[in-house]
């Protein structure tokens, strides 16, 4: 979808993003740096108990420090039941609310006891020491294999709470006849996602009852809607203004902080600011779901896969959250990146006592990824085949479908993709180079993947938008965008300043205000850009159509011969009588008594898949089991990159939180206590500037779908790929067959021991 | 002085000036260097002293010298001075390449040889290169001086024998003429800013007429609460070189390991990967050709 024929002029090309130097400069504040008049600081007391019951809470000691205004406990507020990832009114049928303000009975090291309001953070942190709790402890488990005994009952529902099949085709019966059967069992660990801003809200109450809520979130509506089912209020005494972001990747999906907070703003009758330190965001926040999958691959003589089966656990942690959710998506992206004429999928959400998992950068597809990537990669194996080779033989080609009944794939240009990188990466001569002799091997690797686009095919999926054109010429889009840091904004500005034919930074957007932007379902699902860049690109259309008719009347043409180009508009018949948008607009408002306004809702009409192919190679120090990515060729379809600096950008992270997948990040927790042992940065490494490598991207653009140009995501699958290509790469370089990830050095030497034996 | 956050703070310009205050003050002091623990600890409520003094901006515990064949450092001599000093890449090149190699370059620019001793973490870095260096710590009160072995100052995870108004002025050590070659490696979970999980110093007197060592220094870290020395190894290493010596090197670490951790959960890894920190200190003192294969790494 796009304007036809000529060249572009803005689209496609690399625009600085509209608050970057803002952000260099300090200039932007973020949530954590507003103070309001008159505000209060609560801070969190968290149990430091996998599983118990609180007997008693004494507070007496606490409440007894001047300046401390009050101590929120389970016995003094609301116990309304919620799920954190529920984003529309409605859909609390498909999850479990089991979670509150505040409970009664703790489920992880990290859940929330008591709050301590004051009138600063001294006064409240000092409190926090004061509070005594009661604890009577109840056997817990952080296993979520353990979790089928059902032996530790967190929640009154059996495990696993969720189980979801997909499947095509009759994989059974082709098991029971397949010569050459591949299984593999994977592991993919609990990460976090470390945005650099913590998790921050402030709740300000007014005089008539209504709570305004300062957060740096992804879904507005989801925080409004949540935030009013604990508080008791109509919708519209709720009132959400997400701030700028400082970083998300998911952790700021879900609504975590804001119900309480909120509920401390309306009882205090002051505003009130809750911000979490590292250690409370990596314990008690969201965590990337761990998910241990065991998957089975038959295959003919010649490398043709005839059936596959996928057998995976979630776990969701201590609340549900989103584990339903996640293993419906893990299961739908298994039927779009191969031709499998028989797979099953068989997915089981379970509850653990561990740090609650949620949404967190690719919605499970680097998970699902990790497990059929390196099946098929050991298919090859066992095969003896190139894995470039093997996969070629059986990714899914344009306009596909999805056996499972999804939308149709779209123009899935993944083996263009695997093709074109193979060639940069220099793939065939790297993978026949005699291995290295001594302590230290190389080796190549490589890795596939699909994302969606939006929820189309899933869920309702549209947006509202208005435009309107100022006396000066100037725009202003009204929306519910979330601008995450990724560019939304500046985007979404150069879609529409290419149909207006006009400056982009002349266009001013305002971000979600719920009481002031039309609906948008939020920044989640690989949406944004597919979705609402369409929704601003027909909007735009739409008031051009206006102008155009407009401009007509006043140049005495009809709309066809009206010219704009610059914010110049002129008749073709007549080109010396040029006029201004600006003058257009402010003899509009004279001469007819009308504004250059339109509101329009889009609705989402296909979900194509994304597609990326990851090669890497490595080097492994035998001796210390430590690894280095010495080289990354990133090969993304992206059908349009509407701001390729911003893809890149997107792709340059998404391989960075991947080589910590890959290699470092775990939440690790001990299975005596249940206390989280990696919750710092100095435990929990992030890969950072020196262990990054050279990293090559390739972007094939080819359009054909109804994104706006023909753009589809890239800020979730860029990160889908780069874990199971590093691994591979390993298990190249030691002719290993390593599926726990991270591989830390640790595996590596374990991994190596039966070779040195 | 100003009050500053539940505790005095103090930032004397004199070593004197600074006695003098730690003699009239009555209740807890803690020293600032480069505050790279300290103020964490502060903010964590781990310590809460009733007076801060600032010790990094005394000239006199500040910067290298050389004195009667010693090279003499002021405690609040910054890491990122030692890893450049050149009389410390000269004589004294191991205390150099730890220095390097802690923290990250801003950790470097503010923290101290003298806050890495009395931190006194496990892993510190710079501990096993002064046990090799046969270093001498000077502590001062107002009292008096002492001036001790490392080995004395150290007394376990997070302990020294400094009493409560004793600080640390300075490090000193026989300098490495040009018969020494010394050096220090360290392994981590990443390249930079890591915490090592092991590290090992070493300081050899090489006879390049008859081939052979006739003195050996080796020192490891983050296996025990403190870093120590290796006797029997460093015997073991004295005599002629041969081929088999980076084996029996790497076998002899590995013993230590064993000895030092066993039944922890970090011993199967650490007893394997302290062969790739003796083989990288081999590359580092005796240069590639020294190991099996030359250095493959890129």
């Amino acid at each position: 979808m796009g304007e036809e024929g000529q060249g572009l002029k803005y689209v496609g090309k690399n625009l600085p993003i509209h608050d970057g130097a803002a952000k260099v400069r300090g200039r932007i504040k973020y949530t954590g740096d507003l103070a309001l008049e008159g505000m209060l600081i609560a801070k969190l007391l968290f149990s430091p108990l996998p599983h118990a019951k609180i007997l008693s809470i004494d507070a007496k000691a606490a409440l007894a420090i001047p300046g401390v205004i009050g101590v929120y406990t389970h016995e003094n507020t609301p116990k309304t039941h919620y799920n954190s990832q529920v984003w529309f009114d409605g859909q609390e049928a498909m999850t479990l609310e089991d979670e509150r303000i505040f409970t009664d009975t703790v489920r992880f090291v990290g859940d929330k006891v008591a709050a301590v309001l004051a009138v600063d953070e001294r006064t409240a942190q000092e409190a926090l020491g004061l509070i005594k709790v009661e604890y009577e402890a109840l056997p817990f488990n952080v296993d979520p294999e353990k979790a089928f005994d059902n032996v530790v009952s967190i929640h009154p529902v059996q495990e696993p709470f969720f189980t979801k099949e997909f499947h095509c085709g009759n994989s059974d019966e082709v098991f029971e006849q397949a010569e050459i059967i591949v299984e593999d069992r994977v592991e993919t660990p609990k990460v976090h996602h470390a945005a650099m801003e913590p998790h921050v809200c402030i709740a300000v109450p007014d005089h008539n009852g209504k709570i305004t809520i300062l957060t740096p979130c992804q879904i507005m509506y989801s925080v409004r809607l949540t935030v009013a089912k604990v508080l008791g209020l109509p919708f519209n005494k709720v009132r959400v203004i997400k701030t700028p972001m400082g970083g998300s990747f998911g952790g700021k999906q879900e609504v975590i902080l804001e119900p309480l907070c909120a509920y401390l703003a309306q009882s205090s009758e002051k505003p009130v600011k809750l911000e979490l330190n590292r250690k409370e965001c990596i314990i008690s926040t969201r965590t990337r779901t761990k998910v241990i999958g065991v998957v089975k691959t038959a295959v003919d003589g010649r490398g043709k896969i005839l059936a596959r089966d996928f057998q995976v656990i979630a776990d969701t942690g201590a609340y549900t959250s989103n584990g339903a959710a996640i293993v419906s998506a893990m299961g739908k992206k298994l039927f779009r990146l191969y031709r499998v004429d028989n797979q099953r999928y068989q997915g089981r959400a379970v509850h653990t006592n561990t740090t609650v998992a949620g949404a967190c950068r690719g919605y499970g597809t680097p998970q699902i990824m990790a497990i059929s990537e390196l099946n098929i990669d050991s298919t090859a194996r066992r095969l003896g085949m190139d894995p470039l080779e093997f996969r070629v033989k059986n990714l899914v080609q344009p306009q596909d479908s999805d056996l499972s009944g999804g939308p149709s794939l779209g123009d899935a240009r993944v083996i263009e993709c695997a093709l074109e990188g193979a060639k940069a990466f220099e793939w065939s001569e790297k993978r026949a180079r005699e291995p290295l002799v001594g302590r230290y091997k190389r080796g190549v690797g490589m890795a596939c993947s699909t994302h969606g686009n939006g929820y189309y095919g899933a869920f309702q999926d549209f947006v509202t938008m208005t435009l309107r054109m100022l006396e000066d010429g100037s725009m202003i889009l009204l929306s519910g965008l979330h601008e995450l840091g990724c560019g939304t904004i500046t985007s979404t500005k150069q879609i529409i300043a290419e149909v207006m034919d006009m400056d982009p930074d002349r266009i001013e957007m305002s971000e979600g205000d719920t009481e002031t932007s039309p609906y948008d379902i939020g920044s989640q699902a690989s949406r944004v850009m597919h979705v609402c860049g369409a929704a601003a690109l027909k909007i735009a259309q739409s008031v051009k159509g206006l102008f155009r008719s407009q401009a007509a009347f006043i140049f005495k043409c009809s709309p066809e011969d009206v010219v704009m180009c610059d914010e110049m508009t002129w008749s073709i018949k007549e080109p010396d009588k040029r006029l201004t948008y600006g003058e257009i607009a402010r003899t509009v408002q004279r001469q007819h008594q009308l504004e250059l306004i339109i509101t329009e809702t889009y609705r989402a009409t296909d979900n194509p898949g994304s597609y990326g192919a990851n090669f890497v190679e490595v080097e492994v120090d035998t001796l210390t089991g430590l690894i280095k990515v010495l080289d990354v060729v990133a090969a993304f379809d992206v059908g349009k990159a509407i701001n390729p600096d911003f893809v890149k950008g997107q792709i340059y992270g998404g391989i960075q939180m991947g080589v910590g997948f890959a290699l470092t990040e775990d939440i690790k927790i001990d299975p005596l206590t249940g206390i989280v042992k990696s919750d710092s940065f100095a435990n929990y490494h992030i890969v950072n500037a020196p262990d990054m490598p050279p990293m090559r991207v390739i972007l094939i653009e080819k359009g054909e779908n109804d994104g706006p140009y023909g753009a589809k995501s890239i800020g979730e699958i860029a990160t889908c790929a780069i874990a199971p290509a590093i691994v591979s790469a390993v298990n190249h370089a030691l002719g290993t067959n390593l599926t726990v990830l991270p591989l830390t050095p640790e595996r590596i030497l374990m991994g190596l021991l039966p070779q040195k034996k | 002085m100003t009050e500053y956050n539940g505790y005095s703070f103090f930032g004397p310009s004199t070593l004197k000036e600074l006695l003098e205050e730690v003699a009239l003050f009555d209740g807890s002091i803690a020293f600032l260097a480069g505050g790279t623990d300290l103020i964490i600890e502060l903010k964590k409520g781990k310590k809460k002293p009733h007076l801060v003094i600032d010790v990094s901006q005394i000239p006199e515990l500040n910067g290298v010298h050389e004195e009667n064949g010693f090279l003499h450092i002021g405690s609040a001599t910054t890491f990122s001075q030692l890893a450049r000093h050149p009389l410390i890449v000269e004589k004294g090149l191991c205390l150099a390449q730890a220095a390097r190699k802690i923290g990250s370059e801003q950790i470097r620019n503010r923290g101290t040889l003298g806050g890495n001793i009395a931190s006194a973490s496990p892993a510190g870095d710079c501990l096993p290169v002064l046990l090799v260096l046969e270093a001498m710590i000077t502590l001062q009160n107002p009292d008096g001086v002492r001036r001790l072995p490392l080995s004395q100052v150290l007394q376990g995870s997070g302990r020294t024998c400094l009493t409560p108004n004793e600080l640390i002025t300075g490090i000193d050590f026989p300098v490495l003429d040009g018969g020494y070659v010394s050096g220090f490696e360290k392994l981590g979970s990443r390249t930079a800013v890591t915490v090592a999980k092991l590290n090992l110093a070493a300081v050899i007197k090489v006879d390049q007429e008859n081939h052979s060592i006739t003195e050996a220094r080796i020192a490891v870290g983050a296996l025990g609460e403190t870093a120590f020395r290796l006797p029997d190894l460093e015997q073991n290493l004295v005599g002629e070189i041969n081929p088999f010596l980076l084996h029996l090197f790497e076998d002899m670490l590995t013993e230590t390991v064993d000895n030092a951790i066993s039944g922890r959960y970090s011993h199967p890894y650490k007893r394997e990967a302290i062969r790739g920190l003796a083989e990288d200190m081999f590359v580092n003192l005796f240069g590639a050709s020294s190991v099996p294969g030359g250095r493959t790494h890129g």
